[in-house]
């Protein structure tokens, strides 16, 4: 049976566990309705304690959500609001959202498309963003990938590759210690390019952006 | 500042926590990676300024103790700031994270025990470089009117012995 919350929300805070965490963003939908956990509503926020079970909700689109769960994978399928969710080893896949901020230990994390800033904080697992504005990504060993880059660009890595495509003439900061490091920038974007086997001597104010780049061992290509 | 003893008295803990710390030993050798220890510890004395204590050295990292909530954020932001000003002027090589609880703990010894102590550790484990993660009792304690600091809500974490989920919030910069 879904239990439904009567009054328009601006958050929803989910903690769940072991059981997986789903959530469908509707269009025109008023409320929140949520299976397997109940929901305590304080003023314009509601809160679901979902323990160890799998928990399923339908909320309307451009909500907030705050999420965490332990081993649960964690969906969030339409487009919402700001997303955050703290995971230890859940899977993330968020579809569409006006923000991301992620952090897990070694969850696979897959962001679809993000209109403003995405904030992920990996461990082990892959990071992968389609659209996305400024983005700080940082990882232990998860490869990172960014396919369409629309702002700023700061991408960690201790030991995996990453591949970042800008669409916009963006300041980009890529590090690993020992992976690979492919950056596409547009084609008519005026680069400055900071490498340790390459660096463009000038005054910033005669580039579009900066794009810095360090592997300890491996290859760097800027294009 | 707590007697030693087994009563209990509301504190401000912090863990911090140098990222990246062993890749860099491997990379510029033991002599560096004690400069930076040495630096770190520097640098959070300074900001200490008599209102807290290092209460000790764990690994790369501090634990810092603070007689309530209010006092303990000033610092820990202040350290973040000295540190990122810091790594500006390429006097420091690596990014700082922090975590920061208030509760109860219970004095032993110049350390400190209790649940209290664990939270604050797991979510400086959760923190990312440069980042500040406090728990919903931090911003709590603050004095709503005079707060200054504007902080993002990141989600629940679980921590064992502890039933109910700590929800966290990120210090927006």
């Amino acid at each position: 049976m879904a239990n439904d919350t009567q009054v328009p929300l601006e958050l929803l805070r989910i903690a769940g566990g072991s059981g997986a965490v789903r959530v469908h963003a509707v269009a025109g939908l008023g409320a929140v309705s949520v299976d397997g956990a109940s929901v305590v509503v304080e003023g314009a926020a509601a809160t679901v304690d979902g323990g160890s079970s799998r928990v399923e909700m339908r909320v309307p689109e451009g909500l907030d959500l705050v999420i965490g769960t332990s081993s649960g994978r964690v969906e969030v399928l339409g487009s919402v609001g700001s997303v955050a969710v703290i995971t230890t080893s859940g899977k993330v896949l968020v579809d569409e959202a006006a923000s991301v901020d992620v952090r897990t230990k070694s969850g696979k994390v897959d962001v679809n498309a993000v209109s403003g800033e995405c904030r992920i904080i990996g461990g082990s697992g892959r990071v992968t963003v389609g659209r996305c504005g400024a983005s700080h990504v940082t990882t232990d060993s998860g490869r990172i990938t960014l396919r369409e880059a629309h702002g700023k660009v700061h991408a960690h890595c201790s030991s995996g590759r990453v591949d970042v495509t800008m669409v916009t003439a963006s300041d980009v900061d890529a590090e690993t210690v020992s992976g690979r490091i492919t950056i596409a920038m547009p084609a008519d974007a005026n680069v400055r390019v900071d490498t340790p086997a390459s660096t463009t001597v000038g005054v910033r104010g005669e580039y579009d952006c900066v794009v810095t780049a360090r592997s300890g061992t491996g290859r760097v290509v800027v294009r | 500042m707590s007697a030693a003893g087994a009563v209990a008295d509301m504190a401000a803990i912090v863990f911090t926590d140098l990222v990246g710390f062993t890749a860099y030993t491997d990379a510029h050798g033991d002599r560096a990676a004690v400069d930076v220890l040495d630096r770190q510890s520097s640098i959070v004395s300074d900001e200490l300024f008599g209102q807290g204590r290092i209460v000790k050295e764990l690994g790369d990292g501090l634990m810092l103790w603070f007689g309530d909530g209010p006092v303990g954020l000033a610092v820990a932001c202040s350290v973040l700031a000295s540190v990122s000003a810091a790594r500006d002027r390429d006097e420091f090589p690596l990014a700082v994270r922090m975590g920061m609880h208030v509760g109860d703990v219970i004095g032993r010894g110049d350390d400190f025990v209790g649940q209290t102590v664990n939270i604050a550790s797991r979510v400086a484990d959760l923190a990312g470089p440069g980042e500040l993660l406090v728990t919903e009792q931090v911003v709590r304690s603050l004095d709503e009117n005079e707060r200054t600091a504007v902080f993002q809500p990141v989600g629940p974490t679980r921590v064992k012995g502890v039933g109910a989920p700590i929800w966290l919030h990120r210090l927006a910069t």
